[in-house]
């Protein structure tokens, strides 16, 4: 998680992949839920 | 002062104007809410829950605003803005995976629990899912403890800058804004109070994003941002910055044993708090659509603002104005986020942020302090003495309330009580400990006892004291503070659950009634 000098870009990949990725985890967590949900 | 970069502006007319407007509009809107909501509501219970008929509109932007703090909306940005991209751990990266869940784990449990035990506050429907009026009185003075403790901060980052923007001493904004809360709390109870947070968690959510776009497209996007914070200093790009001290609150952003405990603080502190988990004490019963609603909703105005706050906003704000912010002995970093707000969108943006930031302390306070007037009236005098009236009760908590939001009004002008300052860094981290086990595994663990329930909140209060003291009282500190969190979750964990299987779990009936569907 260091080389930030070598690729100044590095830091921004990890935070796009967690906007992503908790993008996704809301997604389907709640697609989840919902799905047995009670009539 | 770096002549290179920006430097904080001197008041102008029309940023005392715009921020005077913005503050007045926020006051009229909560004084008309609180006059609405007095209709709603006809005895003491309905004044404490409503009448469980909130839908999730109401109720996901409510979450949002009790969540989303005056630190949420200012600090996060000032960790960011002075430790670099390492800081977005602690500020706020890990939002939505602490907020989703609380959506998911507590928000149709919560509803149904208190509906079916008839409870009004979170440690009623406790206390009678655990069949215990002892458990109900520790957990509302452990709550009243740790909830005093936290407020005390609430509305020092509001006062600063409103100070720093407009040059007016803060103390008329935050006494009108702490009678107008009163007055919000007392007319129009929980309602008002929910409707109040409502339109503060819309508002926050939408100020977040417009600034946190806005800022990113100022600084001409990422590879500019990370072009010109490498002139700065490259290590303001690292993940983790191992040159900061390993103990203390900097571990956060130094080690791996600090940066891996923040989603686990993030995670069991948005569940945990009580503040967030009463907003669906008076939430209707939820149809498959509407849930879905509620977790959009949360997402939306939470998640992505926080996000950009903590991580994107402190980074431009800090090419902007380079290290000229952290000269300023004054204020320091606790300027970043209103500079920002300045610098990308001049007045206009500046005086929404302001309001944005009025609002959110005064939110988070507002839902804290009603639960904490709740917890003395309704959890412990309503408790042992049944037959107070009513009528003594809503005057009590009028009493209450009123001196729950003075004392942080009077310790933001005066410095607070030493000790309180210190563990008021580590009673987020406490409260979310403790009550993510004894409130929301609550929920789901049939086997769980009274007996696991009382000893978590007495380790977790035993140990956030200690904590206070070996992270943030003792120099040099004893402990990092992500090693603490450990310490507080790992304690937690196998006292509930050793001591729930070492013991005598409630009556089967009891556990039938509430462990069956709702009908």
């Amino acid at each position: 998680m260091q080389p930030t000098v070598e690729v100044p870009m590095f830091s921004w990949y990890i935070w796009g992949i967690l906007i992503v990725g908790t993008f996704l985890m809301t997604l389907i967590g709640t697609w989840l839920i919902a799905r047995r949900w009670e009539k | 002062m770096n002549p290179q970069y920006l430097n904080i502006p001197t008041p102008t007319a029309s940023m005392i104007t715009g921020s005077i407007i913005g503050v007045g509009v926020l006051m009229f809107v909560a004084i008309f809410l609180g006059v609405m909501a007095k209709r709603k509501w006809m005895s003491f219970e309905e004044y404490l829950v409503g009448k469980r008929d909130i839908g999730p509109w109401v109720t996901g932007l409510a979450l949002t605003g009790s969540y989303i703090s005056g630190w949420a909306f200012c600090g996060s940005t000032a960790v960011v803005y002075t430790v670099g991209f390492s800081g977005m751990w602690f500020a706020g990266i890990w939002t939505l995976v602490g907020i989703i869940p609380t959506v998911w784990l507590a928000a149709t449990k919560t509803r149904d629990f208190a509906a079916k035990l008839g409870a009004a506050t979170i440690p009623e429907t406790i206390g009678r899912r655990f069949e215990s009026k002892g458990l109900q009185t520790l957990i509302a003075a452990s709550m009243l403890f740790f909830l005093f403790i936290y407020s005390v901060g609430q509305l020092k980052a509001a006062g600063t800058v409103w100070f720093a923007v407009t040059g007016l001493p803060p103390i008329w904004c935050l006494l009108i804004s702490v009678c107008i809360a009163w007055l919000f709390l007392v007319l129009g109870g929980y309602m008002g109070t929910q409707w109040f947070i409502a339109v503060k968690g819309a508002f926050l959510g939408f100020v977040g994003m417009l600034l946190g776009v806005w800022a990113l497209i100022y600084a001409g996007g990422f590879t500019e941002i990370s072009k010109a914070l490498m002139v700065q200093n490259p290590k303001l790009l690292g993940l983790i910055n191992p040159s900061l001290p390993h103990i203390g609150m900097t571990q956060l952003f130094s080690s791996y044993i600090g940066i891996l405990a923040t989603p686990v603080i993030f995670f069991t502190m948005s569940i945990g708090f009580p503040h967030n988990v009463s907003r669906f004490l008076g939430m209707k019963k939820l149809s498959r659509k509407e849930f879905v609603t509620l977790c959009f909703v949360v997402w939306l105005t939470a998640g992505i603002p926080v996000m950009l706050d903590c991580s994107s906003n402190g980074l431009v704000a800090r090419i902007i104005f380079g290290g000229n912010l952290l000269a300023n002995k004054q204020w320091g970093a606790d300027l970043s986020a209103p500079m920002l707000a300045w610098a990308v969108g001049g007045t206009g943006m500046l005086s929404m942020y302001l309001t944005g930031l009025i609002g959110a302390a005064l939110g988070t306070l507002s839902a804290m302090v009603f639960i904490m007037s709740a917890n003395v009236t309704r959890d412990i005098i309503k408790l042992w003495w049944p037959e107070t009236s009513d009528k003594s009760m809503l005057y009590l908590g009028y009493f209450l309330i009123a001196l729950f939001l003075f004392l942080p009004f009077w310790w933001t002008l005066n410095k607070p009580p030493a000790l309180l300052a210190v563990f008021m860094g580590l009673a987020a981290m406490g409260l979310g400990a403790i009550f993510f086990f004894v409130t929301v595994v609550s929920y789901y663990w049939k086997r769980a006892t009274k007996w696991g329930a009382i000893l978590t909140v007495l380790y977790g209060t035993a140990a956030t004291l200690y904590g206070g003291w070996a992270v943030l009282g003792r120099k040099p500190p004893l402990l990092g503070m992500g090693t603490m969190e450990w310490i507080l979750i790992a304690g937690c964990f196998i006292l509930y659950f050793a001591v729930s299987l070492a013991t005598k779990p409630p009556s089967k009936e009891l556990i039938n009634k509430l462990f069956s569907p709702m009908q």
